[in-house]
């Protein structure tokens, strides 16, 4: 018996000896190959599937896939194909972490880092040593690239804070304003200080300053009476669209008579409210670089296309995860990787190094707006002012 | 002065449903003398019963309510069998293990049906019950028709315990399990009847809890779960008036400390309050000076 046994084991050692050999046959030729020997650049995603903050990585995961189904149908790279390769981070660093190994080990040739900011942190600083490019679409957050090889799509918090208390003196939405937000989270603090900074320069005189947490993130009762009480007429709330969601519930049934004012964040309310809750969110302003009603060709291209593939209308998120790979294309372009015959016997080092250079030069027209690079991976675009109305985003006017 | 006000009224509000679930800790606990953690949890299933029912099977909203309190009750009677019966006789620290594992298995089953993603429960609208108070007071019907439930609900049970026969073989079990056996009681029964109520209180709770805060996840029962059974322990752990009483005490003082001292250190402030409450009465608030066990 236990000869056989051994036997057996044997002849799996030798089976999986052989696999891994004929792994290596195909590396050392360099790049994977479909079977028309186009090569496939593989693009490696991470972001919440499920979890708390399932809306955003669903989200970038399906904007994301559409692109790459464009340019592989469109061919601008001859010789080129790309293939998408999504792993589920529930939000949570340490399984991005996982999940960044993992795709490596699948033979990931370009990062798009994660999709919140915590897990872009940790991703960013587990992939210096692999140099590849790290291209996020959404992590916000100031400190959560960082490093050489990490760029992002989205703008980040500071900018977006600091344009949050412009535009609310523009529109002349409110002179009295209450905060409410996180206080346990990079993404909430970062808007809050440059709004705080900006708001001072203008004038805007900020009545409460209102926190949670993630462990008291269900009862705001508290929150929303001194809210009312300090004659506050906006609520600016650089928050997530979970804890949105049941913020506006509890303030609505509290009748908190204000203007509710959030950032990129909100995004995704919309659907988290649902049809029980839908006239919560009515009238709610949300500053985003997308707009889905737009007439520009690009954007009415890709709502189509995303509402034939997935019968929902792409928030920013999407168009984030949409743009990212353009992105690619454009540096990879820019690069010089022109065709499929200039990547043949390009060191990893070298592809790497090249595409890095190369996004500094670039500027993409994407759904999200018009974007040029820095060194230091910050991009800028111009967020629109939205509202929703009747469970849907309009572009804001004043009254 | 308003501020004042209005923070004892969400207090009590708050209280209620803290009542509610201490309630069913603090009857399992008098009558099978156990801790039965996975009593939190029960709300969450409830909570998404209602979910089930009124958004996949389009039944009206007080439909969803009934067949909640149902199936909790159902529930509260399988798991006693399945879980806890096996084990009577067993030393208490099996039962208590068994019971949070009970409480993960209910966690992690509504994660794999429903997913972690939180999900609005569709609860009856209760404005018709706004009340206003002068010109900036106000209380939400979802808030008043809390305390009604909580009023009413403690009421019955209450008269329950003290006027009907099965409330005396209840009381007669708590007492002494042995003697009771002796006198003819169905001890078995007493205690399936008992898991059963305190399960149908907690699909109760988990009606105020959906009216007050929307929203549900797999978690949602634990943190309410374990307040409620500090508030069990704060009122004196096997007496019905105790945990109505370290319910609403709970519910108050959480809104105050929130409301006067920080929204940050509210969890600190309430369990500090019943460290100091063990030292000093360690049988809680009303524990020995009624020695009114269910």
């Amino acid at each position: 018996m236990k000869r056989i046994l051994a036997l057996a084991l044997a002849v799996l050692m030798l089976v999986g000896a052989l696999s891994l050999t004929a792994c290596q046959t195909t590396d050392s030729e360099g790049w994977e190959k479909d079977a028309d020997g186009n090569i496939i650049i593989k693009i490696g995603g991470i972001g919440p599937l499920t979890g708390d903050y399932a809306s955003y990585g669903v989200s970038v995961k399906n904007g994301a896939t559409i692109a790459v189904e464009e340019i592989n149908a469109a061919n601008p790279i001859p010789g080129v194909k790309f293939e998408l390769l999504f792993q589920d981070s529930e939000g949570d660093g340490t399984k991005a972490v996982s999940a960044f190994g993992k795709l490596v080990d699948d033979g990931m040739d370009i990062s798009l880092g994660g999709v919140l900011s915590g897990e872009t942190k940790e991703i960013v600083t587990a992939s210096v040593e692999s140099g590849m490019l790290l291209l996020t679409p959404t992590a916000s957050a100031l400190n959560c690239i960082g490093e050489a090889n990490a760029f992002r799509v989205c703008f980040n918090d500071p900018q977006q804070g600091e344009v949050a208390a412009q535009q609310i003196k523009n529109y002349g939405l409110a002179t009295k304003i209450a905060l409410f937000y996180d206080n346990g989270s990079d993404y909430s603090i970062g808007n809050i200080n440059t709004f705080k900074e900006k708001a001072a320069e203008l004038g805007l005189e900020i009545v409460t300053d209102q926190t949670y947490s993630e462990t008291s993130n269900t009862d705001f009762s508290t929150q929303i009476t001194a809210i009312k009480n300090s004659g506050a007429e906006l609520v600016f709330m650089p928050i997530y669209y979970n804890d949105a969601a049941k913020f506006l519930r509890q303030a609505r049934t509290a009748e908190l008579d204000v203007v509710y004012f959030g950032v990129d964040g909100l995004d995704g309310v919309i659907a988290e409210c649902g049809e029980a809750n839908k006239a919560d969110c009515e009238d709610v302003i949300l500053m985003t670089p997308f707009y889905a009603d737009s007439e520009q060709d690009v954007i009415k291209n890709f709502v189509d296309t995303y509402k034939t593939a997935h019968n929902a209308i792409p928030d920013q998120f999407a168009a984030d995860g949409y743009d990212a790979i353009y992105v690619i294309v454009e540096a990879l372009k820019q690069a010089g990787y022109t065709t499929g015959e200039r990547l043949e016997g390009v060191t990893t080092e070298g592809f790497n190094a090249a595409l890095i250079g190369a996004m500094t030069n670039i500027t993409v027209t994407g759904a999200t707006g018009t974007m040029k690079w820095t060194a230091n991976g910050e991009t800028s675009k111009n967020p629109l002012v939205l509202q929703i109305k009747d469970g849907k985003y309009v572009e804001y006017k004043a009254e | 002065m308003t501020l004042f006000l209005e923070t004892i009224i969400q207090g009590i509000s708050l209280g209620s449903i803290y009542a509610l679930i201490a309630l069913g800790y603090t009857m399992v606990y008098g009558i099978a003398k156990m801790l039965n953690f996975a009593h939190g949890d029960i709300i969450m299933v409830g909570a998404y019963v209602i979910y089930t029912s009124v958004t996949m099977a389009t039944l009206p909203a007080w439909i969803g309510v009934i067949i909640s309190i149902i199936f909790c009750s159902a529930l509260g009677i399988t798991i006693e069998f399945l879980a806890y019966k096996p084990l009577r006789g067993a030393p208490s620290l099996n039962v208590l293990i068994t019971a949070i594992g009970v409480s993960y298995f209910l966690q992690n089953l509504a994660l794999l049906i429903f997913g972690g993603n939180q999900k609005a429960v569709p609860v009856p609208n209760m404005s018709f019950l706004n009340i206003k108070l002068g010109s900036t007071l106000s209380i939400s019907g979802e808030t008043v028709f809390t305390i009604l439930v909580t009023v009413v609900l403690m009421i019955a049970l209450t008269l329950f315990i003290n006027k009907t026969k099965l409330g005396k073989a209840m009381r007669a079990v708590s007492e002494d399990r042995d003697a009771a056996q002796l006198m003819g009681i169905n001890v078995n029964r007493t205690i399936t009847v008992t898991f059963a109520i305190g399960s149908a209180l907690a699909a109760f709770a988990s009606l105020c809890y959906g009216m007050n805060y929307a929203y549900i996840k797999p978690t949602t029962g634990s943190m309410p779960g374990i307040k409620a059974f500090t508030a069990a322990v704060f009122g004196g752990i096997g007496s019905i008036s105790g945990a109505m009483f370290g319910g609403f005490l709970m519910g108050i003082f959480e809104k105050l400390a929130s409301a006067y001292i920080s929204t940050q250190l509210t969890d600190t402030i309430v369990f500090g309050v019943l460290m100091i409450m063990l030292v000093v009465r360690p049988t809680g608030l009303l524990g020995k000076k009624l020695n009114e066990k269910v």
